[in-house]
């Protein structure tokens, strides 16, 4: 006898209604509810793709974004490889191509950018500002590939949908990454963060001249003065405690792609307020 | 003695002695068991190692001439190895070492902490430094193909100055240790300290996170949490290739951080005013942190030129994505300056007022918050020092008290008002502004800006309370200043009634009290400063508050003390005062008050024959004062406690200055109608002292412990917090009268020199010592003549004053000294309170066998050099510590001299202090020891504390010399020999032991 293999046509018309099989350890959104795109970029990012396909996809799209059903995500300048674990028992395959600028026309943005330091300023600030659209605009480009003609999304799916839920999954975790960090867009399109900042110092801006000296091993000294020491001039006062826990983690954000069950930031507000707040006890204690 | 050093091995700090032999683990035991550390110190971890030292021959070069002397002969040092163990710190026991080190050497516990102690504590506290104020994040460090996750500092400007101050104290031998004895260990270097701090940031972060703490590891993002907060380091990921490129994420996920740490450059705004035209403009400029007069435009550096290249040398430049990322964060803030520059077009940011205004109010401050510099226009910084919107009060013409005893807790009425700067403002005004909506309002003539908020709340408060009470603790506060407002509003301005208004000058030292004369049955005469101390007493203990004379040591506390007790029995006070002062002292007190107090009752209740229960309270009641020891209050709570006591006062009040002390507790608990506490030693240093000696004083006005060690001490010494110090030193201020004998008024009236007895006691052992000397020689002295019985006489003198010195003297036998001696004990307290005024003393003795045993003892209670000078030195070795004593700054604070040897012609006017410690019954000598502290060039004045053993031959033959002066020019002339010449009865008499000594 055959396996029962064979299955009707009617079976891939919707997409099934059963939850996908669950994982661990996939890329999660950090948005557990509402949007994924705050800013301009990332909106126009999302508005691409959403218009292609209907909202049932779409909001089986977010919940596979959002519950961690992306097992690799691998961004390369026009290629993004990605696997999204549905309901059949092996994840999904999804390729997204898309339209990369010229190496002159790479050129000519350079060149436009090292004349307005304040737009690269502002992209170090993790904000694309709208005068960056302008220049680009002025050179006859695109921010945002537009979709099925500068760019173009497949898997392995037997959905019809273009694009599908899965791909759509990636696409609205893409969305969220570049929400926080223009350079990722930027960086699918072929500009590269580091060539770019290696580019404009070769435009006028003179680096400081690296002091690295090699450490030189001295001897041990034998001078009883030097060997015993002398009392440090300088007293170490101790310092208040920060007005906001863990400041610092809020100002780098999210780890790209965050891969746990654990909320990072949470976790770092918990850890940076308990360690003070237990070293200053211990320090209080009397003895 | 021992040492205690800190060296790193294999990266880990070990602890580990030098004493007679370099790293014996039972001398690090026992410095341990003495510094009474805790349980971290309890299993030692310890590792046998080499330590390479400098030494000659295979003696090493101590590092303290309190260890012993350098090993002699004219070869260099050179580095040799010592075998040492050491014991491995862990890091529960780090918080110790910063404890310890903060403290100092301990006194009593013969301990010293090396410079290499004190430099790897401020490592920790560097460390501790950076986890308190949040400034690390977690990374990965990788070591060939293995991934560790870390917790690594980022360094502040602050603590980068701290590292670089450490770097340069680091002594060599925090790397002394190897486990070669043929290998000598390189010098301490940069990376070591870097690599040292980062475990130390690093373990303090692990031990403090939540135990136990582990992730399920589904992705490597797990498993580097579990990395970063578990024992071992190393991130447990079966693909490396994820680990990498993970590795390489997070290090361009924290870059930015590490940018801007790095930075030398800080960035600044300029805000001008609009000159030619109407327009504001912003300057965008940076400066070196090294150097923040040097402002330069930021686009200079887009195309530097030479000039500036050159001027900037010392800094080097700053780096350009540095630059750019500053912008941006700017830009993020402040959101206009995205129009400012083109590299084509760089000018100032313009701007119109409003947007000025903006700047002004909202935008300067948050680009300040976010760590740039901002520069505005003097007329705005200083908008605060306008009037503000604040509270009024004023007492209540109703209120009562007008005279009589308040206490802390008396209740007085208020009202309240509002007020802007000298303008009383009605609620009806108040209202009407609100309306306005509108911060910028105009007060009679004035604009002002005022908070709406503030505004509102003020309607609201007023509303409710047009009447207030406050206790007379809260109202004395307010008046010193102490709480800026009520509720967050500021009080501008207390009005009282006359008797208030008088009473908080008084405290807050505007206006003396009214000067009371001296009491009439008051023998001797009060220098004008005493007069002055004992009325200030009085008069704040008419409100019924406590006070603390705080006069330095010799200004003559007793006889203000004893001039108030004195006044009151003139008036007709018929209860007790308890005096409680150390055991030391009972005697001083005694003497004290039969000098100046003749006919006031004294009863000493101390020693072991001292009076219990009713029978004390019955013969209390008849004294007029009552002596007695710390001890004993607390021992002898439960019938001290039942007298009804005029007052209670404590002398050497920092004997109750930890609060958690039996001691401190008993005293605090006696009730007596008033409080007086005495100190030499400046009780405002440290915070928690304070509280127990107010608290004692003025029960309650400090609050209780727990809110005061949240509200002061832990400010003041953890965050070395300075408005909570003056605030404290405010508020406790009027309660404590500290009188330096440098003060200008004091000086005036003092002798140049004060001469002072002190009565110490005897201890059981010299009781026993002392009878037996006595007797032996009771027995012998009538079967005696002639040269014989003078030879008796004279040895027994001499063994009878060895006793008294210190049994130890009288041995010969090099036992232990501590705790056998009254004189030793009472010296001892005296130089603590010489030292903590930062003063030196000289010390005398006729027998240079003493004079070593004061050395010995002095070192090692202390823990700091003291000079010995004696007959058996060069000439040379003497003129050496003669300088060194006479040496500015560190130079040692302690000279002992034995008194013939102190010879003729030194100079020794660094000291004003001076102890004849014994006794040679020739005032000629005497006055010419105590002339050589008090040579020509003299600029202090001199105390001279004499030490007489109570109830001895010493009192005695004290009272004969003070009772016939002429006996003094005709026989003491001559040496001691004029003792041999009284008669049996008289020398029995006179060596007899007073039936009113007791051991304690």
């Amino acid at each position: 006898m055959f396996p029962e293999i064979k299955m009707s046509y009617y079976d891939y018309w919707y997409p099934p209604k059963k939850p996908p099989k669950q994982v661990s350890g996939g890329i999660k959104t950090q948005s557990k509810r509402g949007r994924f795109a705050t800013n301009w970029w990332s909106k126009l990012w999302v508005e691409n793709f959403e218009a292609r396909t209907d909202s049932g996809r779409l909001t089986r799209a977010r919940s596979y974004a959002r519950s961690g059903q992306t097992q690799d995500l691998e961004i390369a300048p026009g290629l993004v490889k990605a696997s999204v674990q549905g309901t059949a028992g092996k994840p999904y395959q999804i390729t997204v191509t898309m339209t990369l600028y010229s190496t002159e026309q790479i050129e000519a943005i350079y060149q436009e950018l090292g004349s307005q330091p304040m737009i690269v300023a502002q992209l170090l600030n993790n904000n694309l500002p709208e005068e960056f659209d302008e220049l680009l605009k002025n050179l006859n480009l695109f921010l945002i590939p537009k979709y099925n003609k500068d760019m173009h999304v497949s898997c392995n799916c037997l959905d019809w949908g273009d694009p599908c839920k899965h791909s759509a999954a990636i696409l609205y975790l893409i969305a969220e990454e570049i929400d926080k960090n223009p350079f990722l867009l930027l960086k699918m399109l072929g500009i590269d963060k580091d060539s770019l900042l290696e580019r404009l110092k070769l435009t006028g801006i003179k680096a400081k001249p690296a002091v690295q000296t090699a450490e030189v091993l001295e001897p041990l000294s034998a001078d009883p003065q030097d060997f015993w020491g002398k009392a440090c001039e300088r007293r170490i006062d101790p310092l208040d405690p920060p007005q906001f826990p863990a400041a610092i983690i809020r100002r780098l954000g999210a780890i790209p792609f965050w891969r746990s069950d654990s909320d990072f930031i949470e976790l770092m507000q918990k850890t940076y307020s308990n360690a003070g707040s237990k070293l200053i006890y211990l320090l209080m204690q009397d003895k | 003695m021992l040492v205690l050093h800190i060296s790193l091995y294999q990266g880990a700090p070990f602890l580990w002695s030098e004493g007679k032999r370099i790293g014996h683990l039972p001398d690090l035991k026992k410095a341990i068991k003495a510094l009474g550390l805790g349980d971290s110190f309890v299993r030692p971890k310890t590792q046998k190692v080499i330590a390479w030292l400098p030494a000659k021959a295979g003696k090493h070069y101590p590092s303290t001439s309190l260890i012993g002397d350098p090993p002699s002969g004219k070869a260099q040092p050179k580095l040799q190895p010592f075998a040492c163990t050491a014991l491995e710190l862990n890091f529960s026991s780090l918080v110790d070492i910063v404890q310890l080190s903060k403290e100092g050497n301990i006194p009593d516990s013969g301990v010293l902490f090396s410079h290499s102690f004190h430099w790897f504590a401020g490592l920790v506290a560097l460390a501790f430094n950076l986890v308190s104020e949040q400034s690390y994040l977690p990374g990965i460090i990788q070591e060939e193909e293995t991934y560790y996750a870390f917790w690594l500092p980022v360094l502040s400007d602050t603590s980068k100055h701290d590292f670089r101050a450490l770097y340069r104290s680091v002594p060599h031998s925090v790397s002394c240790m190897s486990n070669s004895s043929a290998v000598v260990p390189t010098a301490p270097n940069p990376s070591l300290i870097g690599g040292q701090l980062d475990n130390l940031v690093d373990s303090a972060i692990r031990m403090a996170a939540e135990p136990g703490h582990v992730f399920k590891a589904v992705s490597v993002h797990d498993a580097w949490l579990n990395a970063l907060y578990a024992k071992d380091r190393r991130i447990i990921w079966p693909k490396q290739s994820e680990l990498t490129s993970f590795a390489t994420e997070l290090a361009a996920w924290s870059h930015k951080i590490y940018l801007m740490s790095a930075s030398d450059y800080k960035m600044s705004f300029r805000l001008c005013e609009p000159t030619t035209t109407d327009k504001w403009k912003l300057q965008i400029l940076l400066h070196p942190k090294a150097d923040p007069s040097l402002l330069i435009p930021a686009a200079k550096f887009f195309k530097p030129s030479q000039a500036l290249q050159k001027d900037l040398k010392p800094f080097g430049l700053p780096s350009p994505e540095w630059i750019m990322n500053a912008l941006g964060q700017a830009t993020g803030i402040f959101p206009a300056l995205r129009k400012s520059w083109t590299v084509r077009k760089q000018s100032d940011l313009e701007l119109d007022t409003d947007l000025a205004f903006s700047f002004l109010h909202t935008y300067a401050g948050a680009l300040n918050l976010a760590g740039f510099n901002v520069l505005l226009p003097t007329w705005w910084i200083k908008r605060n020092t306008q009037a503000k919107l604040g509270i009024k009060l004023s007492t209540r013409k109703s209120t009562s008290q007008s005279s009589g005893l308040l206490n802390m807790e008396s209740i007085l009425a208020f009202d309240f008002s509002a007020c802007l700067g000298d303008e009383e403002l009605s609620l009806s005004e108040l209202k009407a502004m609100a309306k306005l909506k509108n911060p910028l309002v105009k007060v009679r003539g004035q604009w002002i800006n005022i908070d709406i908020a503030q505004l509102n709340a003020a309607i609201n408060f007023l509303d409710k309370q047009q009447k207030k009470e406050l206790s007379a603790k809260d109202m004395i506060q307010l008046a010193l200043g102490a709480e800026s407002g009520i509720k967050g509003f500021e009080i501008q301005k207390v009005e009282y009634q006359d008797w208030m208004q008088k009473l908080l000058r008084v405290l807050s030292g505007k206006e003396k009290p009214a000067r009371l004369p001296q009491p009439k049955l008051f023998k001797g005469i009060l220098r004008e400063y005493q007069q002055l101390g004992f009325s200030w007493l009085a008069y704040l203990r008419k409100w019924g508050f406590g006070a603390c004379l705080a006069d330095d040591m010799g200004l003559g506390k007793t006889i203000q003390a004893l001039a108030l007790i004195q006044t009151d029995k003139d008036k007709g006070q018929k209860l007790p005062v308890l005096l409680v002062c150390p055991t030391t002292v009972v005697n001083n007190w005694r003497k004290e008050s039969e000098r100046f107090t003749p006919n006031l009752k004294v009863l000493i209740h101390h020693g072991s024959d001292r009076l219990k229960k009713t029978a004390f309270t019955k013969a209390a009641a008849k004294a007029d004062i009552v002596i007695s020891s710390f001890g004993l209050i607390h021992r002898d709570l439960g019938f001290l406690g039942q007298v009804k006591w005029a007052g209670i006062i404590i002398d050497e009040a920092q004997n109750i200055k930890n609060p958690d002390t039996l001691q401190s507790k008993a005293a605090r608990s006696i009730k007596a109608e008033y409080r007086i506490a005495l100190t030499g030693t400046p009780v405002e240093n440290h915070a928690t002292e304070l509280w127990a000696i107010m608290d004692f004083l003025n029960p309650g006005y400090l609050g209780n412990l727990n809110s005061f060690r949240e509200n002061y001490h832990r400010p003041i010494h953890i965050r070395n917090d300075k408005a909570a110090a003056e605030k404290l030193q405010r508020i406790t201020a009027p309660f404590i009268l500290r009188r330096l004998k440098t003060d200008k008024s004091i000086i005036a009236d003092l002798p140049d020199k004060i001469e002072m007895k002190e009565y110490c006691p005897l201890t059981k052992e010299q009781i026993s010592l002392y009878q037996a000397v006595a007797d032996d020689l009771q027995d012998k002295i009538s079967s005696s003549e002639g040269i014989e019985r003078k030879g008796l006489i004279l040895s027994a003198i001499l063994r009878l004053k060895q006793v008294c010195n210190h049994p130890a003297q009288f041995a010969g036998d090099n036992s232990p000294l501590p705790g056998r001696s009254g004189k030793l004990q009472r010296l001892l307290e005296i130089t603590t309170e010489v030292m903590a005024n930062k003063e030196r003393i000289l010390i005398f003795t006729q027998f240079a066998q003493m004079g070593a045993i004061l050395q010995q003892a002095l070192q090692e209670y202390f823990g700091t050099e003291v000079l010995f000078l004696h007959g058996s030195l060069s000439k040379g070795k003497r003129d050496k510590l003669v300088e060194r004593f006479q040496g500015e700054g560190d130079a040692p604070s302690i000279f002992v001299l034995s008194l013939k040897a102190g010879g003729t012609g030194l100079n020794l006017t660094n000291a004003n202090h001076v102890i004849h410690y014994d006794r040679w019954w020739n005032p000629a000598v005497k006055n010419q020891a105590t002339d050589r502290a008090f040579r020509i060039g003299q600029v202090k004045n001199v105390q001279v504390h004499k030490f007489i053993v109570s109830g001895t031959l010493e009192e005695k033959i004290d009272e004969l010399i003070e009772r016939k002066q002429l006996l003094n020019e005709k026989l003491v002339g001559a040496g001691e020999n004029w003792l041999s010449k009284l008669n049996d009865n008289d020398f029995r008499e006179l060596i007899r032991l007073s039936d009113n000594v007791s051991g304690d």
